[in-house]
């Protein structure tokens, strides 16, 4: 078991390696920090210069991501130009406002899923079974800032015109106590939540549906057992092993989400952030955010790929 | 002779589909008496699994079935689930074809034969672990000790098929229902596997209802032999009545086609055509259209299940014309 | 025994219709799936409603008419009118068609591409494979949102490129399915069968793997067709997509965006647009996904014999 484990981590340090070393050189191609200065030499030779040694310009595009990592060891991922803190410091102040939108909508949002999936394929064919299937594909269908748009209309203004209140906020951070927090984070978590519910539990369904055609499953209920033992125990347990995985991967739509229902609702996360510094362009914001985003999924993905192992005993002999 | 354990009466199993219902079992009765090998055989699509499995009740929702099946006094088809769970594993108890995915792969072997056991028996978890080792060694599961433990990967075939076993009889079921028991494995590992079936068998005095299309296998295990064919018994009787003295032609044909390394043919023969489809069978007697003996009394009428010896029944319109010689 | 004509005679009777072939029996199930028929209809409607419909209803997209500024849904305006007047309808309706296009373009790019590599990294397996393959799950694992966000906003500058860039990620997708079905075609018993009978790569690949591969490839389309469509219409709504004079759905939301609490609807029609396009793409897929792949829909319990 350790060696998988073991065997799993280091396969992927050299993914993790080839993947910030790619995207790094892909952000650098596509994003010029100079562009604004072309118009305005000689006179402003000197914050050419600046920006030139800041973000060592002058070296090969092939060898700036060592540079670059160089200094993230140290945990120096330098400067936002658009924001005017260390790049460290957003991710961090920023990061933890998404995890507060992201972390919620995941947990509530996969669970929900499962459930789902569980009832969806236990009664097939019934009308709770059609009704959930329907609904699940046609919130997959949804673009995730419609998704935000569609919330943000109905439970802010035109709840407010019904009712005279408005029971969520749907625009900036307020937060002082616990309260508002909640009332904060309840659009942009449930609007981020609906989206991962719908393709989760379309792929759960099948996944269940699909474990509990299996023989051994007609072999645990030729055993005597009750039905809930064979869905809970036997079939879930089978069925978890591809939900997993598609945890890990969905994780990585979420932050996709996050940055799109973040600037909707002008939740102060990590999206906008990254959105105002594709504008500047803040170069070491986007390629703190990019790389810092790769690092998340692969890690997240390394985790699916234990759970894989920790749940199917087959996998670990390999 | 002993009271019959489990007695089935005019069985009908029937799966409505788009295109009408397909009648998979027609009018079956049989009586299973304690001790005894029971085999059902037949070709693919004959019935004989669906039979079990619907004695069984693990049939789907949808499936049409009528008639009885009378196991200690109650009728098992209109049994609730709650009492047929408790029957299940129980007292009957069922062994499948394909044991590479009749076991549950992400649990250990182990674990699933102490769950049959403590879903029945109020026993502490030692207590149903030290059956299970004393099961697994009593159908020669090398190193029990350690291979309760182990996942059912990491058995051979022959080995998980033993292990289904020793699941199936852990309760001491009255009736061991085995559907194709051999018919995954390796031909050398399928006589090993027999031999634990029957001494197993013995060993619990349980009668065994024995499915399968391999006829060498019910030589050396059955002590009588039913032949399905298309949904119906054709033919029953004792093994030596059907297998030196057949008076169906359709068992004939099948003994017939088995290939006899010991005499001098070349050829094979084969029965000629397919199984008629079960959802328009053709009129009259199901195997009319590949019989050689039909006429058009055949086209008429089903013949009925007559009694044509001791313990021995034909379903054929002409059944005396197959007296004398046995299997040609 | 009688001889072999008399029981083949009896024996014609009893035997099922001729057997049906694979395509036939697609084509079949595929006309027999409502929703998928449903959502093929839907889409053609609405691609005819893009093409035609301002045909019909003649206004200029881009014509103001401060006269009848911010009118609802009407007989002259079918969507209304903006805040100077221009008519929703054929706005919305241009955006489609960028839409579309884009996403079609975008498809058929990353079908060939991804097939292609798929394909080759499947058939020649071990080096050339293993290194394909890590490329494809590095492009999986990667958020796509942001990822493109950072090219497109420089290479994607008009509707053609950024179809391109869109390709540039998704082509993974493609290859993926192509890779799996090459690789368990390659081991399958008649491929070796054609090879002991000394027929060559190509023959082997156009006449076996190539069949096979379309039938997964074809399904796998339609999902690209609907994740495009929707990352397409994210980045142009972000602003990060199509700029003018090109637009998009995803850019007719943004620009509506800023009187939402005013004139919803507005903003709210090119985003529902959205959504069914990408529904009726999704129930073509399943539709496609069960002509080509059927597992039988058995229940729980059933047995074989």
């Amino acid at each position: 078991m350790f060696a998988y484990v073991l065997r799993r981590v280091l396969a992927t340090i050299p993914l993790l390696m080839l993947t910030l070393y790619l995207v790094h050189v892909g952000v650098s191609a596509t994003t010029n920090p100079l562009a604004d200065f072309y118009l305005c030499l000689p006179k402003c030779q000197q914050g050419y210069d600046r920006i030139l040694e800041v973000y060592n310009l002058d070296v090969s595009i092939w060898l700036r991501p060592f540079l670059w990592f160089q200094d993230a060891a140290t945990g120096d991922l330098g400067f936002s130009s658009s924001i005017g803190i260390p790049v460290s410091e957003v991710l961090r102040v920023r990061g933890w406002n998404t995890a507060m939108i992201a972390v919620p909508s995941f947990i509530f949002g996969s669970i929900i899923a499962l459930l789902l999936s569980v009832y969806s394929a236990r009664r097939q064919y019934s009308f709770g079974d059609y009704f959930f299937t329907g609904l699940s594909f046609i919130g997959f269908a949804f673009p995730s800032f419609v998704m935000a748009l569609l919330l943000q209309n109905i439970f802010g203004v035109q709840f407010e015109n019904w009712f005279g209140v408005k029971p969520f906020n749907t625009g900036r951070k307020t937060g002082e106590n616990v309260l508002e927090l909640l009332r904060d984070i309840t659009l942009p978590a449930t609007s981020l939540a609906i989206l991962g519910i719908a393709a989760d539990s379309r792929f759960g369904r099948a996944a269940m549906l699909e474990t509990l055609n299996q023989d051994y499953i007609r072999t645990a209920r030729a055993k005597g057992l009750n039905e809930r033992r064979v869905v809970w125990r036997h079939a879930l347990r089978n069925a978890l092993i591809p939900i997993v995985t598609l945890w890990a991967l969905s994780l990585s739509a979420l932050l996709g989400g996050a940055v799109v229902t973040e600037s909707i609702f002008s939740w102060p996360g990590l999206g906008p952030a990254f959105l105002k510094a594709l504008g500047e362009p803040d170069l070491a914001l986007v390629l703190g955010f990019v790389i810092f985003t790769g690092v998340i999924t692969v890690v997240f993905n390394l985790i699916a790929d234990l759970l894989y192992g920790i749940l199917d005993p087959r996998i670990r002999f390999d | 002779m002993t009271e019959p354990v489990l007695v089935v009466e005019g069985l009908n199993v029937g799966f409505p589909s788009k295109a009408g219902v397909v009648q998979a079992v027609s009018d079956v009765s049989f009586e299973l008496h304690a001790g005894e090998v029971l085999a059902v055989v037949g070709e693919s699509g004959s019935g004989k699994s669906v039979s079990a499995l619907t004695l069984m009740r693990l049939h789907a929702k949808s499936t049409r079935i009528s008639g009885r099946a009378v196991f200690e006094g109650r009728d098992l088809l209109t049994l609730s689930d709650r009492d047929m769970r408790s029957v299940r594993g129980n007292d009957i108890a069922m062994i499948f074809q394909d044991p590479m995915t009749a076991l549950n792969p992400v649990f250990s072997v182990g674990s699933q034969i102490i769950e049959a056991i403590r879903t029945h028996r109020d026993v502490s978890k030692q207590a149903a672990r030290a059956r299970a080792i004393e099961l697994l060694d009593l159908v020669g599961v090398p190193e029990p000790r350690r291979r309760v433990d182990q996942f059912p990967h990491e058995y051979s075939g022959g080995m998980r098929q033993r292990a289904m076993i020793a699941m199936a009889i852990a309760n001491e079921p009255k009736v061991l229902i085995a559907d194709e028991p051999t018919t995954a494995l390796d031909v050398t590992v399928q006589a090993q596997v027999m031999e634990v079936l029957r001494d197993v068998q013995e060993a619990t005095g349980s009668a065994m209802l024995l499915i399968t299309h391999d006829l060498g296998l019910v030589a050396g295990t059955a002590d009588r032999v039913q032949v399905m064919y298309a949904s119906r018994l054709v033919e029953t009787g004792g093994v030596d009545d059907i297998f030196y003295g057949s008076r169906n032609p359709y068992t004939r044909a099948l003994l017939d086609s088995i290939p006899d390394l010991v005499s001098d043919t070349d050829r094979l023969v084969p029965i000629p055509g397919n199984p008629p489809s079960l959802l328009n069978p053709p009129s009259g007697c199901p195997f009319r259209p590949r019989c050689s003996m039909a006429t058009d009394t055949c086209a008429e009428s089903v013949p009925n299940l007559t009694t044509v010896g001791d313990g021995h029944a034909t379903r054929c319109h002409h059944a005396d014309l197959l007296v004398t010689e046995g299997a040609s | 025994m009688t001889t072999l004509d008399q029981s083949s005679a009896n024996a014609l009777e009893g035997l099922a219709d001729k057997p049906k072939s694979f395509g036939r029996l697609a084509w079949e199930r595929f006309i027999h799936h409502r929703l998928a028929i449903l959502g093929l209809v839907g889409l053609i409607l609405i691609a005819l409603g893009f093409i035609v419909g301002p045909m019909i209803n003649s206004y200029p997209f881009d014509k103001p008419d401060v006269l009848s500024r911010l009118q609802g849904p009407s007989r002259e305006h079918w969507f209304g009118t903006d805040e100077i007047g221009r008519d929703l309808f054929v706005r919305t309706a241009r955006g489609g068609r960028y839409s579309l296009a884009i996403g079609l373009l975008s498809a058929i790019t990353a079908t060939a591409i991804g097939t292609l590599i798929g394909s080759v990294a499947g058939y020649f397996g071990r080096a050339v494979d293993a290194l394909i393959a890590q490329l494809i799950n590095l492009f999986l694992v990667v958020p796509a949102l942001i990822v493109l966000s950072v090219f497109a906003l420089n290479f994607g500058s008009n509707w053609w490129r950024l179809a391109i860039v869109l390709a540039g990620l998704l082509w993974v997708r493609i290859a993926r399915v192509a890779r799996g079905v090459v690789l368990s075609i390659k081991e399958q018993e008649y491929v070796m069968a054609a090879r002991a009978a000394g027929a060559s790569h190509l023959r082997i690949i156009t006449r076996h793997i190539l069949p096979n591969v379309v039938g997964a490839v074809t399904v796998e389309i339609t999902l690209l067709l609907g994740s495009v469509i929707v990352l397409e219409s994210t980045l142009s709504f972000l602003g990060l997509g199509v700029r003018p004079p090109d637009t998009s759905l995803g850019r007719l939301v943004a620009d509506a965006k800023g009187n939402i609490d005013n004139d919803p609807l507005r903003v709210l029609t090119p985003g529902l647009v959205i959504v069914l396009i990408v529904l009726c793409v999704n129930f073509l897929g399943d539709g496609l996904r069960d002509a080509l792949d059927p597992r039988a829909r058995s229940e729980r319990g059933s047995g074989d014999d």
